[in-house]
């Protein structure tokens, strides 16, 4: 009956040494990799690839009838205006900060009735050539631009095609260099960009979601930047409006909405009716000619990080 | 009694030691080598998205990337990609490379990237050996698939010679030492690794960006699902691709430099070196310094830094502490403009190591691109030409020559007297 204290002291320490030492510290718990089941994913993996390489592969593009064109507009709103922090501009003063004038944090931007600016709405489906409305072709290619002043991107969230060109301008009396800086799709860039000068961005393909543009000489600056393939995208207004003209109608489409601060909205009160896009995304079928207006209402506690 | 209490606590004491050293004989019973998943990555997603990916949906990327690309013991590069994986990598130099340290009865040595490199830049290439803590600049984590020192431009990776520069050269005012004296062949087999575990954690990187799509019940590959396996198979496919293609692509991405004029007056070369450092087009005294001692801009990081540590984004600045507490990660550092006075380059001390630096920038890090112009182009056309780009590297290489760049000395009077 009686066990000697050390033999329960040995079993006692023998489990916490062997704990400690053998313990995971990762907190996010991650199970050893199964050998058996990577073995079989490596058989099936390679068999798809044998496959790639005959047929050269394929994308998942959208299928059905283009019946026609529609619109999709609306409005982005919170409830109030939301105050906007001054940043901290500690250089170039004369040029940024000109008579001691502030710049404001641009992550959640409203109006005076809860407007809210710079949300950006994007088809996510990838679509036919066909199902591009004739009047996208004159702006299928050629010049964007991207500007600078007072040591502020004047466009905040600023979407264009991947086979535009962006021209990055300086209107500032002072260099900026411009870090366009997107962790898929679209190329990236870091170019010194005199004052009164500019320079050339080509994105040479599409970014699946917005990536940030900053300058490092001026640390507050901050912009998003997003290259579609489609030209079905817009950036709601000061006015907290937005407006995707010639939108393919008799086909489902999947769009996207995302805002800085709150990332892809999801719980969102569309024309009253609460709502759940779920990773920000909404599904739409147009009639023809169907102006489709949505008027979305976004929590304000969804707008603080 | 006390004697009693004492005793137990000495045989406890001796019985602790022994299932201490036991432990460490046994090490905890043999695992074989694994990579470390990328959990700091995983966190930041997720953060940014209010949530947390699940245990399983984890475990099904640890399955996956061991069907891709093996274990630190068995490396294996996949199929399942458009740009055969053989095209940028042998996998006889990887197996070289892979494995613990031994060599077999020629003495042809096995497991060199162990040997030389996974003390500081870690068994999965994410720059956490265990010597990383100690140094700075921190070892290079190879899983963002960025390189600083390189003949490509921004975006684009390094050519296998400009890995091979590095391992040869070392990298001056850093731990990284020179490899000179290993055999050719050992040389490449390290590259080739290098890059396998680039490829390797840049494909990581990018499905976890991709398993941010997943609903948390989702599950990101599914044997018994074969619609689900065959979806995966097509989005794996496409994101090895695009990570082999980049590595494929670079060696026709050099650029192009033309030779330092040879009729240059020096003095005059760094006249006009020196005008433009302190000028609005190139404007290098912005985070270089008045001094160009690196005192311009000294608040920034770089982009492995703020891959988890972003001070603008109040969601990643309250993870700090967890990544360094919890995680045991390094504590996050500013990256400093370079001291053009020392007189060390890290990226190379030929001439054309300085042009490249100032015309491509460097990766990863806040240095820009120089603006360019034609060397033709009108006076008043805003940019540099490649003439001016030679200038400044001219006024560079005087630097550490100017009598305020040499060290203080001590003073005469200072020295003690020898009695």
């Amino acid at each position: 009956m009686k066990v000697p204290r050390a033999i329960v002291g040995f079993g006692l320490l023998s489990v916490l040494v062997l704990s400690l030492g053998c313990a995971e510290s990762n907190p996010i718990p991650t199970a050893a990799g199964n050998e058996e089941v990577a073995q079989e994913l490596r058989d099936r993996f390679d068999e798809a690839g044998a496959r790639l390489a005959v047929s050269g592969g394929g994308s998942g593009a959208a299928s059905g009838t283009r019946t026609g064109w529609g619109t999709i507009k609306g409005i982005f709103r919170t409830s109030g205006s939301i105050d906007r922090k001054a940043l901290t501009v500690d250089k170039d003063l004369s040029v940024c900060a000109p008579g001691g004038k502030q710049i404001l944090s641009e992550a959640v931007v409203t109006g005076p009735n809860g407007e809210l600016a710079n949300v950006l709405c994007f088809l996510t489906t990838k679509i036919p050539a066909d199902w591009e409305h004739p009047d996208y072709a004159a702006v299928k290619e050629g010049n964007v631009e991207f500007d600078q002043k007072n040591c502020v991107f004047l466009t905040h969230v600023f979407a264009c095609r991947s086979t535009q060109t962006v021209i990055l301008k300086n209107s500032d009396s002072a260099s900026h260099n411009t870090n366009i800086a997107p962790d898929r799709g679209a190329s990236q860039m870091n170019a010194i960009i005199p004052q009164g000068a500019s320079a050339e961005y080509l994105p040479g393909g599409e970014s699946p979601s917005p990536f940030p543009v900053t300058c490092n000489i001026h640390p507050w600056m901050k912009a998003y930047m997003i290259t579609r393939d489609n030209p079905y995208f817009a950036v709601s207004g000061d006015d907290g409006t937005f407006e995707i003209k010639n939108v393919p109608t008799g086909v489902p489409l999947s769009f996207r909405v995302w805002q800085e601060t709150a990332g892809y909205l999801d719980r969102v009160t569309v024309n009253g009716q609460e709502t759940n896009w779920k990773k920000g995304y909404f599904d739409i079928t147009l009639e023809p000619d169907q102006v489709v207006t949505l008027e979305v209402d976004v929590e304000k506690s969804a707008l603080s990080p | 009694m006390m004697t009693r209490y004492w005793m137990n606590f000495r045989t406890i004491a001796n019985a602790a030691l022994l299932v201490a050293l036991l432990g460490t004989l046994t090490g905890c019973g043999k695992t074989p080598a694994e990579f470390r998943s990328n959990n700091a990555y995983a966190l930041v997603l997720k953060t940014l998205q209010d949530g947390s990916y699940q245990a399983d949906q984890m475990e099904d990327l640890r399955n996956t990337l061991t069907a891709l690309f093996g274990t630190p013991d068995q490396p294996y590069v996949t199929h399942l990609t458009s740009v055969p994986a053989t095209n940028v990598v042998d996998i006889r130099n990887l197996e070289l490379a892979a494995g613990p340290v031994s060599s077999d009865e020629s003495g042809r040595p096995q497991g060199l990237y162990r040997e030389h490199c996974a003390h500081c830049h870690g068994l999965t290439g994410d720059g956490a050996g265990p010597t990383a803590k100690f140094l700075n600049p921190y070892p290079r984590d190879y899983r963002k698939g960025v390189f600083k020192f390189k003949s490509t431009p921004k975006g684009a990776k390094p050519t296998h010679a400009d890995l091979k520069r590095i391992l040869m050269e070392g990298i001056p005012d850093t731990a990284m030492p020179s490899f000179r004296l290993l055999p050719e062949n050992e040389l490449d087999a390290l590259i080739d690794y290098v890059k396998y575990l680039a490829i390797r954690g840049e494909t990581e990187r990018m499905l976890l960006l991709e398993m941010t799509e997943l609903d948390d019940e989702e599950r990101l590959v599914s044997l018994e699902d074969e619609e689900k396996l065959q979806e995966t198979a097509g989005t794996v496919a496409d994101t090895v691709t695009t990570v082999l293609q980049k590595w494929a692509d670079a060696e026709s991405q050099q650029s192009v430099i033309p030779a330092h004029p040879q009729d240059w007056d020096r003095e005059e070369s760094i006249a006009k070196g020196r005008e433009l450092f302190y000028g609005p087009i190139a404007n290098c005294v912005k985070c270089h310094g008045d001094s160009a001692q690196g005192d311009g801009e000294r608040t920034d990081y770089d982009d492995w830094t703020k891959d988890y540590f972003d001070p603008k984004n109040e969601k990643l600045v309250k993870l700090k502490d967890v990544f360094v507490d919890r995680y045991a990660m390094m504590p996050p550092r500013n990256i400093i403009p370079r001291n053009l006075r020392s007189g060390a380059y890290r990226g190379g001390r030929r001439p054309i190591d300085l042009f490249r630096r100032i015309h491509n920038g460097i990766d990863g890090t806040p240095m820009p691109a120089a603006s360019l112009k034609a060397s033709d182009a009108a006076p008043d056309v805003k940019g540099l030409t490649t003439d001016d780009i030679w200038h400044i590297v001219d006024y560079v290489e005087s630097l550490p020559y100017e009598s305020i760049s040499r060290p203080h000395l001590p003073q005469a009077e200072n020295k003690r007297e020898r009695m």
